[in-house]
């Protein structure tokens, strides 16, 4: 036998009332000494074990165990709430993301109405106005050939032309 | 009789069947039968007596709370195993993460003990030999630890091993003898000096 085999059968058989030796174990005991000062070292190491410390449980221990029983006992779960997890802390992490996301959104999303009348100035408006009028007024064909510009004031068709300030 | 349940073999599930049906004295019977033995198992993972009786309780406590949906599957004494465990490598667990190497309501359990010193007491008394296995046996891997306790010091069967520890038995003859090898060379020093 070989001696890995032998010392896998010497930890079996160290335990109380296990008996796995064979006749060719104590055949390799007798001649390889390494494997008998396992075998010796094995049964110490194992009876050793018997010197740990027992101890004893203080007297009090049935009635702390029954007062603990009775506090406990005190404030039962209400069954309303058993649905609810035991570690809230997932439920606080969730309600935290919730919050930031909402904050997020609220940042990042500009109000429509204010930035239209904000960055528009006065005078986009009414150019606004007039293209949105000339479109649905005529096509582009009668745009360029009908004398409409006719009736147009001046400022219009002539760039250089300069109105009189208004009086105010 | 054909309707009658069939009654469990183990006396202690029988027990516990009782206190599932409402006698209470049967579960002073478990209490008493196995606070000991429950004390001294996480004794051994915790290494604090105070802690290791609080523990304890909270064991017996979840046992109590959990009568109604106690099923006699297993021997009863794997499934008090199996929360002692539970309950005792939490403990540990908790212990080891702590910034200051115990937990919260360690300093409150030293301020109640003190005034008995149970762990002083203690070490008087323990020899030297048995400073040296508790701190070998302490130093194991979790599940060696857990097997080697619950063997040697339990007398736990391997099934009954594999089903606190909620694995094979041959994994559990594993654990076993990675755990002799380790105590045997951990040991081996000691032995040499002569103190063990």
């Amino acid at each position: 036998m070989r001696c890995r085999a032998v010392r896998r059968i010497l930890a079996e058989s160290v335990e109380d009332g296990v008996d796995l030796r064979l006749g060719a174990v104590d055949d390799h005991l007798k001649a390889c000494s390494a494997c008998s000062a396992f075998d010796t070292q094995m049964k110490m190491a194992w009876k050793s074990l018997d010197a740990y410390p027992s101890v004893d449980p203080s007297p009090g221990f049935a009635d702390n165990f029954y007062a603990r029983l009775e506090a406990s006992s005190e404030t039962p779960t209400h069954p309303g709430l058993s649905w609810r997890p035991q570690r809230g802390w997932q439920w606080m992490a969730l309600a935290a993301c919730s919050m930031m996301v909402a904050f997020l959104l609220t940042v990042h999303t500009p109000p429509q109405n204010q930035s239209s009348s904000i960055l528009a100035s006065k005078t986009d408006s009414w150019d606004d106005q007039f293209l949105r009028d000339l479109d649905t007024s005529m096509s582009h064909w009668e745009s360029n050939h009908l004398p409409v510009y006719d009736s147009w004031p001046n400022s219009l068709l002539d760039p250089s032309f300069q109105e009189s300030p208004q009086p105010e | 009789m054909t309707g009658a349940p069939k009654a469990p073999c183990d006396p202690d599930t029988a027990l516990m069947v009782a206190f599932q049906q409402g006698e209470e004295a049967a579960f002073e019977q478990i209490l008493d039968k196995y606070h000991k033995a429950i004390v001294n198992f996480i004794y051994k993972i915790v290494n604090n007596r105070a802690e290791a009786e609080e523990l304890a309780q909270d064991v017996f406590l979840r046992i109590y709370r959990a009568r109604h949906s106690y099923e006699p599957r297993a021997r009863f004494s794997a499934w008090l195993y199996r929360i002692a465990t539970n309950v005792g490598l939490k403990a540990a667990g908790r212990k080891r993460r702590s910034p200051f190497g115990f937990g919260l309501n360690e300093l409150t359990r030293k301020e109640e003990g003190r005034s008995r010193e149970p762990d002083a007491e203690q070490r008087l008394v323990e020899s030297e030999m048995g400073k040296v296995i508790r701190q070998i046996i302490r130093g194991l891997p979790k599940n060696e630890k857990i097997a080697i306790i619950l063997r040697r010091y339990e007398g736990l069967s391997y099934k009954e091993i594999a089903d606190v520890m909620n694995c094979t038995e041959p994994a559990v003859k594993t654990y076993i003898h990675r755990g002799k090898l380790r105590l045997r060379d951990r040991i081996r020093p000691y032995l040499k000096e002569g103190k063990v």
